[in-house]
Order: structure tokens, then sequence, then C-alpha cells
């Protein structure tokens, strides 16, 4: 027993520094990783904090808000609005006082209790909205968002080559097989095609192809859809966003599609081509601002929700990120400048949003099929 | 109870070699041991806790990802089959044909490219393969295409970004070990009358295995987590483990199933390495026994 | 010298194909910094001999901030993982302990990829906000994989037999360190740390999974611009980072420290 009780003791003697040292140094280490946090914590004068998507408010304007209201804005950035909804899954975006969710991530987060009701009667100019941006699925009452800026996808091509043979383009272009278009032999043969990057896009636009709806998609529809792209990939070039303009400058590729705000950094570099909104239809995303749940700084930020959608402000950024603003009159006027690259009003009901029927792991799993077959 | 001061001056040496081990133990064995965590625990909300599920395991195993984690083993594995292939002869001839004076030359010319960075010399390969470029235009002139094409964007182009950029860590191992290699084995293998192929099979390549041990660690280890050459020589259509990786952790943020898909990843992958030495033990016992 | 019986043409075999084999590796190489300095856009059309894409280099704000990002980590990165790296060596061989620097040999083993997204998911996992401190973290692993080994095998060479000497002439271990040791191992760790900062900044799988939303390394923006195609500033750019791992390199060689990686890996 006393034995026992001695090598007990010299353990303990002989581990008790040692677990003391590790605990000193443990301490040290936390201290300089949470060290940024206790940063943020302890500025905390007037100031709201931003969680956005990449080109979603300029330098410029937001010093021109610090100047006119004294109230400091820092922005951090996400490239996908997964990253937001993580996050936010894990604290509720505790610390975030505005956040610029997509049209389907404002309904994921609004039936999770994510989002606090916009006050309408605080925003000045929310007047100029425009109304057709308003009442989505995602949100009919926007009670919890707010448009700031929408694109639609389109096809561009070669007005040389490949224009001859459309008059008018059509989702046929990117997923009908080349030798059933009827286009000349000389372009038949080299017909290559980009596609976009997000599988989520192709899926919903394959479908719009198809059916002409992307909703209520039975699982037999869905494998179809699956087959249409398998099939496809044989002429597809890339599957990407950032590339297009390259592959279709150095005549890779003769077809693309492409978001329209893509299109205004392609026409700077080539007038080669012409950007058309295909005629059976096609996706727009609306990006939207919201407000995290747990923000204390409630009127600070519908400040900044108003200076946004001022119509100074969304012409500046109509003009620096080329996508189409929520405020109508600057809308207006980017659509009489140069109409092509925005849908008329006749074909707002042929554009579709994407809608979270369809999970992200059956969309996965889509992809990873057709990328395998 | 001992002060502060006291416990630091008595255990200095358990005091510098801390932070070291702390160090690793918290930021390489902690995360491993979380990931194992994340890919057979998920969160329930009807329990309102942690529930141990091998759900995420069942969903890699049973369908088109375990195919793609097998895929990814096997282009690696060719990879460093065909970086050994070359490796060798030129390893052998830096070691044994070429006299000493220019050999830190053509070494440090060796490793040049492989230390700049890994986008670097992938970049490089793109530029040179693409559709205007150098590769292109020059086959078009020979002939042996009808036009400029664009050489990127399959198997091929991913095989040559691979090879070029690892090739020069399976010839350092190799030479090293052949640089230290006994001149005078080979005279005594000579003077009891071996012809060279012979001295070749039985002395100099058993011998320099430990170096091509070495070599094949280092090439097939990074290859098999590659996602950037792939990505971005091959297109997006050619998927590897590393590539899902990404694609699970960044952009879908399913993080257990992305954990499960490492692990498993990296099971596989200890597997090859064990059978490999297994294989090499077994060899050795052979000749032993012979 | 084994008695070659060969011919004049297979003799010729070897040296022609090991000179084509630096040809492969080096080809790209010299083609993309040559068109760096070529006027035109497009590729094989020369225009010309101009500085343009280097001028373009130093006028674009977010490679001047990712080139900040990536020397700032890599030096705080090398100064962290060398100081406790050669600690541990010199404190765990003392002690004879130094079995346990077999534990860093996971660094190399594991591919990197797996080591990243174990980073990325402690550093959520403990609400670790992401930024200069997770990369210099980051960094600081892969940076002892290298100094560890590399300082043992100098120190192994020169221990126990200095150490013992020089405490029979009375210097505390402090001094042993201080005056004898530290100036001999001098050469390797100052190595270790050219390697470890060449390593950090070239990383790209820990910069790209661990960086955080706003801050970039250079690896990682050269990435997303290739993701655009060819353009001649990432040519620029590219030739910038030879002409920085060719003098670490040179300094490396130098001091002859590249046998002593590899042969104890």
């Amino acid at each position: 027993m006393n034995n026992l009780f001695n090598s007990l003791k010299n353990f303990y003697d002989e581990w008790y520094p040692k677990v003391v040292i590790i605990g000193v140094y443990l301490l040290i280490i936390a201290g300089f990783l949470y060290s940024p946090r206790v940063f943020e914590y302890f500025s905390n004068e007037q100031s709201i904090n931003v969680y956005a998507f990449t080109e979603f408010v300029s330098s410029e304007a937001v010093k021109e808000f610090e100047h006119e209201t004294g109230i400091k804005v820092r922005i951090q950035y996400f490239e996908f609005n997964e990253e937001l909804y993580a996050k936010f899954k894990i604290n509720h975006g505790e610390g975030y006082d505005l956040i610029t969710p997509s049209d389907y991530m404002v309904e994921m987060m609004r039936k999770d209790g994510m989002l606090q009701e916009i006050d309408h009667s605080k925003l000045s100019n929310i007047k100029e909205l425009d109304s057709r941006l308003l009442g989505k699925y995602f949100d009919p009452e926007n009670k919890y968002s707010i448009p700031i800026c929408w694109l639609v996808y389109g096809i561009v091509y070669d007005r040389d080559i490949v224009g001859p043979n459309f008059k008018q383009a059509n989702l046929g272009m990117l997923f009908k097989d080349p030798w059933d278009l009827v286009i000349s032999d000389v372009v038949n043969k080299h017909y290559r095609v980009c596609m976009a990057q997000d599988p989520r896009d192709m899926v919903y636009l394959a479908a719009i192809y198809l059916y002409g709806r992307t909703k209520n998609l039975t699982d037999v529809e869905l494998a179809q859809i699956q087959d249409l792209l398998s099939k496809q990939k044989s002429w597809v070039e890339s599957y990407t966003d950032a590339g297009t303009p390259y592959f279709l400058t150095g005549g890779i590729a003769s077809v693309a599609l492409i978001s329209n705000h893509r299109m205004k950094k392609l026409q700077e570099i080539s007038n080669k081509f012409i950007f058309q909104i295909p005629k059976d239809g096609s996706i727009m995303v609306i990006e939207n601002i919201a407000i995290p749940v747990k923000t204390k700084k409630s009127d600070l930020v519908h400040k900044f929700i108003d200076f946004l959608i001022s119509k100074k402000i969304a012409m500046l950024h109509a003009n620096l990120y080329g996508t189409n603003s929520s405020n109508i009159s600057v809308f207006n006027e980017k659509v009489a400048e140069n109409s092509n690259f925005f849908p008329k009003d006749t074909m707002f009901d042929k554009l579709h949003l994407i809608n979270n029927e369809i999970s992200l792991d059956r969309v996965d799993s889509i992809w990873l099929g057709v990328r395998f077959s | 109870m001992k002060t502060l001061r006291k416990i630091f001056s008595e255990e200095i040496a358990f005091v510098f070699s801390c932070p070291a081990l702390l160090w690793e133990c918290i930021f390489l064995y902690l995360p491993l041991l979380v990931l194992a965590l994340y890919s057979c625990f998920e969160f329930s909300a009807q329990t309102n806790s942690w529930v141990f599920t091998l759900h995420y395991y069942r969903q890699v195993f049973h369908s088109l990802y375990f195919r793609v984690i097998l895929n990814s083993l096997k282009l690696a594995f060719t990879a460093t089959l065909i970086c050994f292939t070359i490796a060798y002869p030129v390893a052998y001839f830096l070691a044994i044909k070429v006299q000493k004076r220019f050999r830190t030359f053509l070494l440090f010319s060796l490793i040049l490219p492989s230390w700049t960075s890994l986008v670097v010399q992938i970049y490089a390969w793109f530029f040179l393969l693409e559709q205007d470029g150098l590769v292109s235009r020059t086959l078009h002139w020979i002939g042996l295409i009808p036009k400029s094409m664009h050489l990127l964007n399959n198997y091929f182009s991913i095989m040559v970004g691979l090879v070029s950029c690892f090739l020069p860590f399976m010839i350092l191992p190799i030479y090293v070990i052949l640089d230290k290699m006994d001149p005078r084995l080979l005279e005594a293998s000579a003077d009891l009358g071996a012809d060279k192929i012979e001295t070749f099979k039985r002395i100099i390549f058993p011998l320099s295995l430990p170096g091509v041990y070495t070599g094949f660690l280092l090439v097939f280890v990074p290859v098999f987590g590659e996602f950037a050459i792939p990505s971005l020589l091959g297109g997006s259509t050619y998927v590897v483990w590393g590539s899902l990786i990404v694609d699970k952790f960044l952009r879908a943020r399913d993080w257990p199933f992305g954990s499960a898909l490492a692990i498993i990843g990296i099971m596989l992958f200890v597997l090859i390495i064990l059978s490999c030495v297994a294989i090499r033990n077994l060899v050795k016992r052979l000749r032993g026994v012979n | 010298m084994i008695k070659d019986g060969k011919n004049r043409f297979s003799r010729l075999i070897q040296p022609v194909f090991v000179g084509m084999i630096y040809l492969f590796l080096y080809l790209p190489i010299i083609v993309m910094v040559l068109f760096s300095f070529n006027k035109s856009r497009i590729s094989v059309r020369w225009e010309g001999f101009s500085l343009y894409w280097y001028q373009k280099l130093f006028q674009t704000p977010e490679i001047l901030d990712a080139l900040r990002v990536s020397l700032v980590v890599a030096f705080f990165a090398t100064v962290l993982s060398v100081v406790i790296g050669t600690l541990f060596v010199v404190a765990s061989v003392w002690k004879k302990s130094d079995y346990m620097s077999w534990i860093f040999y996971g660094n190399i083993l594991l591919p990197e990829i797996v080591m990243a997204i174990g980073i990325l998911s402690i550093f959520t996992f403990f609400q670790i906000p992401l930024g200069y401190l997770s990369l210099i973290t980051g960094h600081t692993i892969i940076g002892l994989g290298f100094v560890i080994p590399v300082v043992r095998a100098r120190f192994v060479e020169l221990d126990p037999i200095l150490t013992e000497a020089s405490l029979d002439l009375g210097a505390t271990y402090g001094q042993t360190f201080r005056k004898v040791l530290f100036p001999l191992l001098l050469p390797s760790i100052v190595a270790s740390s050219l390697l470890v900062f060449t390593l950090s900044l070239d990383d790209f799988m820990i910069a790209f999974f661990c960086s955080g939303p706003k801050i970039q390394t250079l690896s990682v923006y050269v990435y997303s611009m290739i993701k655009g195609g060819v353009d001649p500033t990432i040519n620029a750019i590219s030739a910038i980072f030879l002409a920085l791992s060719s003098l670490l390199i040179l300094i490396l060689s130098y001091l002859k420290v590249l046998d002593l990686v590899v042969s104890n890996e």
C-alpha cells in the first residue's frame, strides 16, 4: 500500500512541473492566436462589420459613407454563400451587422431564424427599388432582405463566325450536339463551348432547356439532366467563369455561357462578340442585403443600406462592377446605353431563380456523375 | 508548491523542448484527431448531442467518390513510376559518369525549377502548352497537327506537369545514395569477373534501394494530395481526391463528409506504403536466403 | 573503372538523354521568362523587348499586397520554426530524449492537403480567427519538419564530445550553448532558415486553405490569376519568383546543405 502511494507521489512529483510548463505555453499560444478577436472586441466605436461577397461595395463608397456619417465600416469577404451559411450556423453571425446573401440563401437563412427584420420606414430610398425584384419566393414581403443588384446569364458568341448561323440565341447552342445544329461545316468541326463553374447553375439551366421550369423536378427528370450534361461534356472546352474571355478571344471556344457583368469586361477587350439572353429562358441571380439577427446596431445598419441603394452610389457600383442595379432609375439608364445586355420586359417571366428544392448534395452527386462519365 | 520560477529553472530542458512538441501536437496530431472526430460524429438536432455515425464513410464507399480516390492513387503511382524510370538513369549518370567539379552546378540547376513555387511551374507549362504556345505552334509548323490546338485540359498535360514538377525529388535521393557508394565495391566486382550488367544488378541497384524508397515517398506523397495541377492543367474535368476535398471543405462546407474522404484517402495511402515496405522486407528475406 | 566495350554511339546516349531531361525541366521556365519581356500580349509574336508587364505588376495593388503578406508570413514562420526547432534539438539531445524527433517526421509523410484541412478544422473548431497568425502557424509546422532534421544532423556530429569537453572545462550548459555550439551550428541554422523561408514563400496548399477571407499570399493570388488564362503579368511575377529562389538556392548550395536534407528524410 505504501509502495503504491510512493510511486504515485513520484509520478506526481515528476509530472507536476511539466504540466505547469505546458499550461503556461498553452496560455501563451492561445493568447497569440486569439489576439485579433480581442482587438476587434475593444474597438467598439461607431462602426459596423460587414460580411459581403467580393464585388459588393467599393472603397470609394465606404470612404464617402464614413465621411458623411462618421460610422466606420469594416468589411470581410466571402466567396460562396455556403461559407456565409456555415459561419452563421455556428453562432448566428455574432459580430456581423450586415451580410449579402444571394436569393436562395436568403430563404435558407430566413427559415433558420438567422435574419432580423428590416424596417422599411427607415429607408428613404426604398421607393427607388425595381419592383420586379421584390416579392420573390425567398422573401415574399421583403421583410428580411433588400435586393442590391442582380445579374442574368446569357450566351456570347463570335459575331462573324458563329453569328450568321443564329438569328436569336437559344439554349440549344449550348446543349444540342453540334452536329444537330444547322451550322456551316467549318464552324461545326471545331465547335466548343464554355459552361459555368458552379454545378448548380448548370443543372438548373439544363432543367430550363429540357422542361422550361426549375421547380418540382422529379428524380427521373434529374437523371435526364445528368445524361444531358454527360453527353454535353464532349463539346465543352472548359467549365469556368474567370477563363471565359480567355477562351473566347483565343478562338478556343466558339460559344460560351456568361453573366452579363462579365460580358461588359469582355466588351472592353474585344467587340467581336454578341451577347444575347437565350429566348427559351435563362437564370437570374438576385444579390441581397440582410441583417443578422444578433446585431445590436440596427440603426447604423439601416443608414448604410439606405446609402447603398441611393441613386448616386448605385450608379457608381453599376459602372464599376457592371452588375444590374436594383435602383430602377440607374437600371433604366444602363439599359438605354446598351439594351442588348439587359433583358426586355417581356423576357422577365422567362428568367428563373435558383431555388432550394434540389439539395447541394444532390447537385454535387449529379455533377460528380457527369465528370466521371 | 514550487514557485513558477523554480519549476522553470529545474526543468529547463523541458521548457526548451516543449514549444516545438506542443506546436507539433496541437497543429499536426490534434487536427488529425479532429478530422477523425468530424468524420464520424454528427450533431443530431433531435437529441441535441453528438451522435456516433458511420454514415459519411458509407457515403464515400458506396459511390463514385471511392472510384475517384482509387483513380488518384493510380495517377500518383503512374507519375511516380514515370519519374523513377527517368530519374534513375539521370542520377546514375550524374553520380558515376560526371566529373566531380561539374556535379554541384548540375545538381543546383536540377533543383532550381522545383524550388520555385508550384504555381509558377504550373503556369510555365500552361504558357507553353496553350493554344498559341510554343509547343502547339511548333507541332503545327512541323505538320504533326492540323491547326494550333489547345493542348491542355487532358490527362497528358496533367502527367507532364506532375512529372516536370516532381522529377527532381526522385533524382536527388538516388543521386545521393549512388554518390556515397564506395567505388572500391565496383572495382572488387570487376576483379571478380562480373561484367557491367551483373555489377549493376547485384551490387549497384540493391545498394541504391534506400534512395529509391526515399524518392518514391518524396514523389508519391505530394502527388497524391495534389489538386492544383489537375485543376489548372487538366481543366476542371479531371477529378482527383485533392479537388474533392477542396470542394467539400471550401465550397460545399460539408466538413464531416470531407473529413471522411480525407481519412479514407489517407488510410488507403498508408496501406500502399505499408505494402511497399512489406514487399521490401520480403525481397530482403528472399535475397538473404539466396 | 569497369571495362567499357561499348562504341561511341551508345556512350553518347546517356549524356544526350540527361540533356533532354534538363531541357524538359527548363524549357517551360525559360520560355515563360523570355516572354515576360515580350511587348505583345499574344504568346508567339515577339514584338520587342519591353518592361511593360513588370511596370504593370508594380502598379497592381493586389499583387503588392499579396507579396507583402507572403514576405511577412515567411519571415515570422522562419524565425519561429528556427528558434523553437533549434531549442528542441539542443534540449532533447542533451537530455538524451531525442528519440522524440521521430514525431516531426510526420510533417513530411503526410500529404500537405490533409495537414491544411486539419489546421483549418482546428481553427474553426476553436473559433480562432483566420488571418496572418493562422498562416504563420501553419508554415511554422512545415518549417519544423525541416529545421529539426537539418540541425539535429549537424548537432549529432558535434555532440557529445564537444559538450563534454566544454563542461569539463567548467562552463555551464548555457555558456556551452552560447559560446561553443551556437557558432558551430550557425551554418545549418542559417541553411535551414533559408530553406524554410523559401518553402513558406512558395507554399500554396496551406495558404489556400488557411489564409482566411481577405488576405492572400502570392502563390494563391497567382493561382486565381491562372484560372483566368494567360496574362503576361503572371510571367513577370514568375520571373521574379524564380530570381528570388535562385538566389536562395545559390546560397544554400554554397552552404552545402542539400545532401544533408535529403539523406535525413
